[in-house]
């Protein structure tokens, strides 16, 4: 396998330049690696110096276009995460259910699936760890 | 460093001379006491990451031990914690003088569903049989079955400020 090894300059993760590397080297791209010093770019056996030298090239460019100011693909993530983990925490699965109860017309047919599928998704959701309310369709006093 | 001298034979009315208590009991202590090892505490600026299929090294300057030893068996240890950038499978293998010494595989592997910190806490000790005497350098390396793999390295990363170390010890 060849390599590359280039100072890692402003990447604070791979994802941040990995795209531009597997546009512009195709199958000669075999990934790449980060330390705290250096950005490591390996390419398949075959890949010649041209190679090596635009995979410099579209290296230095991408990470040239990192917006520091925005977080990085991992805090981002992590920031959803944490969204996603806040919105199940605020579900509030008595109010659903009792939407589903609510429902009349042509959609009250509905209603079985719709019941079976919230409890579902509290039944998942519980055993995630993920909330302590209690079941849509409990009681206060849990009967 | 005191050098470990097959221990000698003694026989009956044999005279002792100082020159033998040094090399066969003070020296041999000494070096049973301290034997060839190496050890780092990682404390980087930045995290590893890698997305390599193949194994490549972690950190061929911080992850990297040179011993002198005596002709015997090694212990390795190593263990960090690791996240993915979606859920895939990180391996561990131990490089010894520029070969991966488990092969196929590797040592050890994870299947990291965790993205955010602290991750996966990964682990192992290797023993290598039968290092010749010399001097031999031990590197960790790596490898992905996909996506972004990062090992923390004591970088400040908010719940994943977590200090890989790697060590190696002659041990016979």
């Amino acid at each position: 396998m060849n390599s590359i090894t280039l100072p890692r300059r402003d990447v604070r993760e791979i994802e941040e330049v990995e795209p531009a590397l597997k546009a512009a080297l195709g199958a000669d791209y075999a990934g790449m690696s980060l330390n705290p010093r250096e950005a490591i770019i390996y390419l398949v056996e075959k890949a010649d110096e041209t190679r090596l030298a635009l995979a410099q090239k579209v290296f230095i460019d991408a990470a040239a276009a990192i917006d520091r100011t925005k977080p990085s693909p991992a805090n981002a993530r992590a920031q959803r995460q944490r969204a996603a983990l806040h919105d199940v925490n605020a579900a509030d699965f008595k109010a659903v259910y009792a939407q589903i109860a609510g429902l009349t017309g042509a959609a009250a047919a509905l209603k079985p699936i719709l019941v079976w599928m919230l409890r579902m998704i509290y039944s998942l959701t519980l055993a995630q760890g993920l909330t302590d309310k209690a079941a849509p369709d409990e009681d206060e006093d849990g009967a | 460093m005191a050098v470990f001298t097959t221990p000698r034979t003694w026989v009956p009315g044999e005279l002792v001379t100082a020159a033998m208590m040094n090399t066969y009991v003070r020296d041999n202590q000494l070096a049973l006491k301290s034997p060839p090892s190496s050890v780092s505490t990682i404390n980087e600026g930045a995290d590893y990451s890698t997305t390599s299929g193949t194994y490549v090294d972690v950190d061929a300057t911080d992850l990297s031990q040179t011993i002198t030893t005596t002709g015997g068996d090694v212990l390795v240890h190593f263990q960090c914690n690791c996240v993915a950038s979606a859920a895939n499978s990180v391996y561990f293998d131990v490089v010894v003088d520029g070969s991966t010494n488990a092969g196929n595989d590797g040592i050890i592997a994870e299947y990291l569903d965790r993205s955010v910190a602290p991750g996966r806490s990964l682990a192992f000790t290797w023993w290598i049989n039968n290092l010749s005497a010399g001097s031999h350098q031990f590197k960790i390396a790596w490898k992905v079955s996909g996506g972004t793999i990062t090992m923390y390295a004591g970088a400040g990363t908010g719940g994943g400020d977590l200090h890989p170390q790697f060590s190696v010890t002659e041990v016979t």
